[in-house]
């Protein structure tokens, strides 16, 4: 165990990756940065100051927010489960259940988003069914709602929840519940104090996941919500494709990019001090 | 009591009744059921049949976590995001000491003050030194707590140093349960005779009884032995190393054999004559160095024990 200040070999090996980045990723999102504050040749925060004094703004970034928070949040308790049942399953069926969750990501979200609007029509399968048990009387409105956007949109992110705490699920030494139930340890509070610490780390990345992708979805929100309910993601492509106002893209883009890196950071600081004080 | 695992019986028909303060050992091969037996005891797997009191109290039906019953897993079990204090306190919500894992475990499992303290096989993954060490630690400890303890081990010496008593087990059922010097000198099976210690051990047929001993023919030659067969009995015979010398008989009490040395093993303190011997038979004596200096595989010896040293059972 000794400290070398001599870099690593190996780790020239992401070099390639590293440099792919920063041409593909880093160099645009600079770009984008200096286009937002640096609009005609001169430094200047005017886009920002419109862009926070339009109520519109605000409307939209709470919309953003809203339907991120609520997917994570679904994706969360419909995935926590679900993560324990593939771990804890038998090797076939936890086979089964893999490529069941994986499978679906090879199709398109424009396939998926598209399937969803035929689900969702007032005379598609769901208020067919729905009126079929009785439990409506007139079809309700799903497609181009709030509720019909989070029903398409945790669809599609579920196996990025799913599959991080599937891999800490797995990883956990059942003995360490047995040790605590042998400790006079009851059921709940073995969940609270072993269990859900220990997942934690799974918990962190699947929230990092889905809200990032959630919070900059584009594909999902334009086929099954239109121009009803305004995102960032959407107000950004209208601002550059059909507004060309740049200024005020690359400002939402930024302000998006600075929504979900905060979510990020902040939920994977607020698991370090829960783990902490339990 | 019995449980079955699908269709392979684990524990069958087991019964065992331990005293309070006494330090019990479950010893036998993996796949015997002892960590099995260990499991229903704690409450972590329910027997197909069977009930299990502690105190005078039916615990059968009673959840884990309430029935005041600690384990000491075989890898410990420590919660990898808690301290050691944590660990220790995990069952308290108290301070604990630090200690190193073992110790740590074997805290954290005594912090509640349980009633039985069950221990799966804790010291399998130490080295040599530091178990004997633990060992003694581990018996003191349990001694002067006065706590009731069961023990899981595959390893003899282990359940021999350690224990008060020593359950044997055997493909879910208990061979023996006494205390180690009656398991060590009479072994009441042939299962318990081969898993515990070694021993020269030759089939034969009984070929004359009388009184209170019998003879038997066996590959090496004839046999004494006390006890009852009658002529014609396939039986096994035997004898501890120990009780065995180089030389021919002193007089009629003793049995000799004459046999061809093998392999002599030097173990410092002691040497261990192997004799070829026939089939599934083993032949072995232990002596000191010093009588044994100068054998070498193929030499011819004669070999002597007393009769009444010789083990007997019927043929397994």
């Amino acid at each position: 165990m000794t400290a070398t200040r001599r870099p690593d070999a190996i780790s020239l090996l992401a070099l390639p990756g590293a440099l792919y980045l920063a041409v593909a990723f880093a160099m645009p999102m600079a770009l984008l940065l200096i286009t937002s504050v640096y609009p005609e040749s001169r430094l200047s925060i005017d886009g920002y100051a419109r862009f926070f004094r339009d109520p519109f703004s605000w409307t939209v970034m709470w919309n953003t927010i809203k339907a991120a928070l609520l997917t994570t949040a679904i994706c969360l308790l419909v995935g926590y489960p679900a993560a324990f049942a593939v771990a804890r399953a038998t090797a076939a069926l936890q086979a089964l259940l893999l490529v069941a969750l994986v499978l679906p990501l090879s199709v398109g979200v424009v396939v998926k988003a598209f399937a969803w609007t035929i689900l969702l029509r007032s005379d598609g399968v769901v208020n067919r069914l729905l009126m079929a048990a009785g439990l409506i009387e007139e079809p309700l409105r799903l497609l181009f709602t709030q509720p019909g956007l989070i029903l398409g949109a945790v669809n599609v992110f579920l196996p990025f929840m799913v599959l991080p705490i599937f891999s800490v699920v797995k990883l956990i030494d059942p003995r360490l519940l047995e040790a605590a139930a042998t400790l006079g340890s009851g059921p709940v509070d073995r969940f609270v104090r072993v269990t859900l610490p220990l997942t934690m780390p799974g918990v962190v990345a699947g929230v990092a996941f889905v809200f990032s992708m959630s919070v900059s979805m584009y594909v999902i929100p334009t086929l099954l919500v239109g121009d009803r309910y305004k995102t960032l993601s959407t107000l950004i492509a209208r601002s550059f494709l059909f507004m060309r106002d740049r200024p005020l893209g690359s400002t939402a883009s930024v302000v998006l990019l600075v929504i979900a890196v905060a979510v990020v950071v902040a939920s994977a600081m607020t698991t370090r001090s829960y783990q902490r004080s339990h | 009591m019995d449980k079955r695992f699908r269709d392979t019986p684990v524990i069958r028909g087991l019964d065992l009744e331990v005293r309070a303060g006494e330090f019990v050992s479950l010893l036998g091969p993996s796949g015997c059921g002892k960590t099995t037996l260990l499991r229903i005891i704690a409450g972590l797997l329910a027997a197909d049949r069977g009930r299990i009191r502690l105190d005078g109290a039916d615990i059968t039906r009673l959840p884990a976590h309430q029935r005041h019953v600690g384990v000491v897993f075989q890898n410990y079990a420590l919660f990898p995001h808690l301290t050691v204090a944590e660990n220790v306190a995990f069952g308290l919500r108290a301070r604990g000491r630090p200690a190193g894992e073992v110790r740590e475990a074997v805290a954290r499992a005594l912090a509640v003050r349980p009633k039985l303290l069950l221990l799966d096989e804790p010291l399998s993954a130490l080295d040599r030194k530091l178990r004997d060490t633990m060992q003694i630690e581990l018996r003191h400890l349990l001694r002067d707590l006065g706590i009731t303890a069961i023990f899981v081990t595959h390893d003899q010496d282990e359940a021999l140093v350690m224990s008060d008593r020593i359950a044997v087990m055997n493909t879910g059922c208990i061979e023996q349960f006494a205390e180690p010097a009656v398991i060590y000198t009479r072994p009441a099976t042939p299962f318990v005779l081969d898993f515990v210690g070694t021993s020269t051990s030759l089939r034969g047929a009984v070929v004359g009884a009388g009184g209170d001993q019998i003879v038997v023919e066996t590959a090496a030659g004839r046999v004494r032995a006390p006890g009852r067969f009658p002529v014609g009995s396939p039986v096994l015979v035997a004898v501890r190393p120990e009780h065995v010398r180089l030389g021919p008989a002193r007089d009629d009490t003793e049995n000799a054999l004459d046999l061809k040395v093998r392999d002599p093993v030097f173990f410092g303190s002691k040497l261990i004559l192997h004799f070829h011997a026939h089939g599934a038979d083993r032949a072995l004596a232990e002596v000191v160095p010093a009588a044994g200096a100068g054998l070498a595989a193929g030499d011819q010896v004669t070999v002597s024990w007393e009769v009444a040293a010789t083990l007997l059972y019927p043929a397994p």
